[in-house]
């Protein structure tokens, strides 16, 4: 288990030097000059050319990514062209703030989401399902920005129950300040969740195991809960899994309706002023967190389903039966 | 065992999401909702009113604008989003408060000795936020560093050196005579930073902890968030009336009039022309509206000789063809002035220059006259901002009235200035900020022939007489004479017709009703010292 998952990080690797190298080059490749960017208007050439030189923006773009790299390797992940501050430190700093909205819309997802599913799973074509999935259609269609923009004037402003926008900094103001974002960014990820576990029940209700379960008088709460769900929650645990590591990535939208200063803002606002470094390092954080989210999606799965689980293990166990075998060849098919 | 925890801590989130709704109704937190207890409803909380409206001003004012600040360092953050916040933090040697012209702030007096020279005594005893002396040693420093820096040199290269004469004098030596010296050394990017503090912590450190010498010192920037800022008790001039200042970044428009309806900020930056009217209907807000330096106009490609934008005709049947008023009226909703030349009416120069009035049959003639009565059709370059891609589709339709075809191309900001400096354009839309309040600024980039792309002029201009008048305008200290030097450049540039001018569009602010003494300043760097705010 612990090979594999160390087998996962590495994997990670080169991932990320092919989406670096990418976004790199797209960058690079786009036709403009960063250094008017950053400069404005008014800056004189000389500025200009002093600024190109300081960034080191007069390599060829091979020289630029590896140098990117090499200061990678050692932990720099560069300045931000706009504000001159260590990028490192700002995402750092703004991460846990999309931390906390992510999981608090992770939570509304799910615990909507999959008590929804499984009923409207139970109750097929009954007008609850219906319902559920009307409903479903129109969150998962509606973009969020106008979904938060309508909560805040209804909760903000016409009813002011909560704060419109920012974040609170004492545990109060900050917890009312996170319903809105969060039912916002939750919305969407409950009605993909909520039609997955829809399906994934429905398959698992008409398997024979189901019957047995019920004929051997266990109680229907518990044929839903142990049997049915549990065999269900594969592909749950899958789209939570990857929704949760978008959202890591910061979402964009919610975070700027909402002020919300998070990771998602830093990226929209480094892309709006071609901050090269600063649209590198929130790449890589999103493409971290997404592929961590994948594993650990994966080392769930084990969790869950013994099956997959003793299947982690037979590969270990055949790796140490084989190996003084010398047949390595044939490992890979096991 | 995992998956019941989870459910567990699941149901925990909810629930303390809940209560803290639940409190929410029955405690009023003043932290989220300061002046939630205006006269904008009739709830309940208006029986707490009378006892707090004693004339108690707040000790803290909160204000939202768009972006965040980009850099504390004012060498370094020019952005206007960062200088509303760092023209707080430091004094400049010069200041223009609201509409004045520019005064004396560290300086205490100036002479001008001769063409080139000027004298200034630095006014003894200022403070800087750490306890140590202001003195001639920083105020060098400081203009030395931003003429070094990549990002403001511009501002202050007409320096040739800064000496030291006295124990409180120093001498400014130009150059080249340069009459706009006082408004460049009263722009934020002038600031005077602390030499000895700088050197000992490095710059790394002063961006992150700046202090200056102004009303404010910075008390915590939250990046991307809020800045918050406390009154500076040794100030040395008019001492804040607010204790706290908060800026708060919030970057969607219809957020922030929202943020000021409720009450959670006290003023509001950046209002948009379609939030306008919603501020404006409001009774307990008040909007402050303020043409700003800035110009929306085409810059007409006269580098393109296979182009008909080459012929005059052409250009002025154009200028002819769009109506500016419709424009304004429309799409910034009146937020507008038609403008007659790239300088604002604020601007010091200004002076009021002939225009192309609204005449379509004029238009025709002209273009018939050209040849082009069947028309051809041209390029526009725009931004990506949706206002001014709206404005060049109302100018697109017009322009079809005198049979051009208009093809908009509209770029994201990078390339679109780089299309511009190309040239690619037969119309480019510019919108120009003359920031430093002194036509100078505008004249020399926009218009001499040596400034042709980048620095800023896009109509390829070159015309000798214009360079002459350029150069003796930003020589000529009398500003008289200076106004009559611009209005024959500005007959010469309307000759020319080298732009279709359509507005200088408004600056909006909107504020609770009990905000006082918000010194609106033209270049959009308030200064906030003399703001109040009722409870």
């Amino acid at each position: 288990m612990i090979k594999y998952i160390v087998k996962r990080l590495l994997l990670l690797i080169p991932v990320l030097i092919g989406v670096t190298f990418f976004v790199f080059t797209i960058l690079s490749l786009a036709p403009y000059d960063p250094v008017t960017v950053i400069l404005g208007d008014g800056a004189t050439e000389e500025a200009m050319e002093n600024m190109r030189e300081e960034l080191g923006l007069n390599d060829p773009l091979l020289v630029r990514y590896v140098n990117y790299i090499w200061d990678l390797l050692h932990g720099d992940f560069g300045k931000s062209y706009k504000t001159r501050l260590p990028v490192a430190d700002q995402i750092l700093s703004r991460f846990p703030n999309t931390i906390l909205l992510a999981s608090c819309s992770m939570v509304i997802a799910i615990v909507l989401g999959i008590p929804l599913g499984i009923l409207s799973a139970k109750k097929q074509y009954s007008l609850l399902d219906n319902v559920a999935t009307v409903g479903g259609l129109i969150s998962v269609s509606m973009p969020n920005f106008w979904l938060g923009l309508l909560l805040v004037i209804l909760f903000a402003l016409k009813l002011r129950w909560l704060p419109s926008q920012g974040m609170g900094e004492d545990p109060v103001s900050l917890i009312k300040s996170l319903i809105l974002p969060s039912i916002t960014l939750g919305t969407g990820i409950m009605a993909s969740v909520m039609r997955m576990t829809r399906s994934s029940v429905l398959e698992t209700m008409r398997q024979d195991y189901i019957s047995t379960a019920r004929s051997k008088g266990i109680a229907e709460s518990r044929v839903t809960v142990r049997h049915m769900l549990k065999n269900a929650l594969i592909p749950i645990i899958t789209i939570s899994a990857l929704q949760f590591g978008h959202l890591l990535g910061g979402s964009m939208l919610t975070e700027t309706v909402f002020s919300w200063p998070g990771v998602g803002r830093y990226m929209l606002d480094a892309i709006k002023t071609k901050d090269t470094p600063a649209i590198m390092g929130s790449v890589i954080l999103m493409s971290v967190s997404f592929s961590i989210m994948n594993l650990l999606a994966d080392i769930l799965y084990a969790f869950v389903d013994p099956r997959i689980k003793s299947q982690y293990q037979t590969k270990k166990k055949n790796k140490q039966k084989k190996s003084p075998a010398e047949d390595g060849g044939k490992e890979a098919t096991a | 065992m995992k998956k019941s925890l989870a459910f567990l801590l699941a149901v925990l989130m909810l629930l303390s999401a809940l209560t803290g709704c639940g409190s929410k109704s029955e405690t009023q937190t003043p932290s989220t909702q300061p002046s939630e207890t205006s006269s904008t409803t009739n709830s309940g909380e208006k029986t707490e009113e009378p006892s707090a409206a004693e004339a108690a001003y707040k000790d803290t004012v909160i204000w939202a604008q768009a972006s965040d600040v980009t850099s504390m360092d004012p060498h370094v953050g020019k952005e206007t989003a960062a200088v509303t916040v760092t023209c707080n933090i430091f004094s400049t040697l010069m200041i223009v408060l609201g509409d004045s012209e520019p005064q004396p702030l560290l300086a205490e007096s100036y002479q001008q000795l001769n063409e080139k020279d000027w004298e200034f005594t630095i006014r003894q005893g200022v403070k800087f936020h750490d306890g140590s002396d202001l003195t001639v040693e920083d105020v060098k420093y400081s203009l030395d560093r931003a003429i070094n820096s990549n990002y403001v040199s511009y501002i202050v290269n007409f320096i040739e050196s800064v000496e030291i004469t006295g124990d409180n004098t120093i001498v400014i030596h130009c150059k080249e005579p340069y009459a706009p010296i006082l408004n460049n050394l009263s722009m934020p990017f002038s600031a005077i930073v602390p030499k000895a503090y700088i050197e000992e912590n490095g710059e790394e450190y002063f961006q992150l902890h700046p202090i200056g010498s102004g009303p404010y010192k910075l008390v915590e920037w939250n990046p991307g968030e809020s800045v918050k800022l406390e009154a500076f008790e040794d100030y040395f001039g008019d001492k804040a009336k607010t204790k706290n200042l908060v800026m708060k970044v919030i970057p969607e428009a219809a957020q922030r009039v929202i943020a000021l309806e409720t009450g959670e900020v006290d003023i509001a930056y950046n209002i948009e022309a379609n939030n306008l009217a919603q501020v404006q209907n409001n009774p307990d807000l008040v909007t402050l509206e303020e043409p700003s330096m800035t110009c929306y106009n085409y810059f007409f490609n006269l580098n393109k000789p296979d182009s008909p934008i080459a012929d005059l005709r052409v250009r002025q049947a154009i200028c002819h063809a769009v109506d500016c008023d419709l424009i304004i009226d429309t799409i910034l909703n009146g937020t507008g002035i038609p403008a007659t030349s790239m300088i604002a009416p604020s601007v010091a120069g200004y002076v009021k220059s002939s225009k192309y009035e609204y005449d379509l049959d004029k238009a025709k003639e002209l273009m018939a006259e050209a040849g082009y009565a069947d028309g051809f059709s041209l390029v526009m370059v725009v931004n990506d901002s949706q206002q001014r891609i709206e404005i060049c589709q109302v100018v697109q339709s017009m322009l079809k009235e005198i049979n051009i075809d208009v093809e908009i191309r509209s770029y994201e900001q990078a390339t679109y200035i780089n299309a511009l400096n190309e040239g690619e354009h037969d119309m480019g839309f510019s919108a120009w900020i003359t920031s430093t309040g002194d036509a100078d600024y505008t004249y020399m980039p926009c218009y001499h022939s040596t400034q042709w792309g980048k620095p800023g002029n896009r109509s390829f201009f070159a015309n000798e007489e214009a360079d002459a008048l350029i150069m003796e305008g930003r020589s000529q200290s009398d500003i008289e004479k200076r106004k009559e030097i611009y209005s024959q450049l500005n007959q010469i540039i309307y000759e020319n017709c080298t732009q279709l001018f359509i507005c200088h569009p408004t600056n909006s602010y909107s504020m609770s009703n009990k905000v006082d003494g918000f010194i609106l300043n033209k270049d959009g760097y308030n200064r906030l010292n003399y703001v109040t705010c009722l409870q």
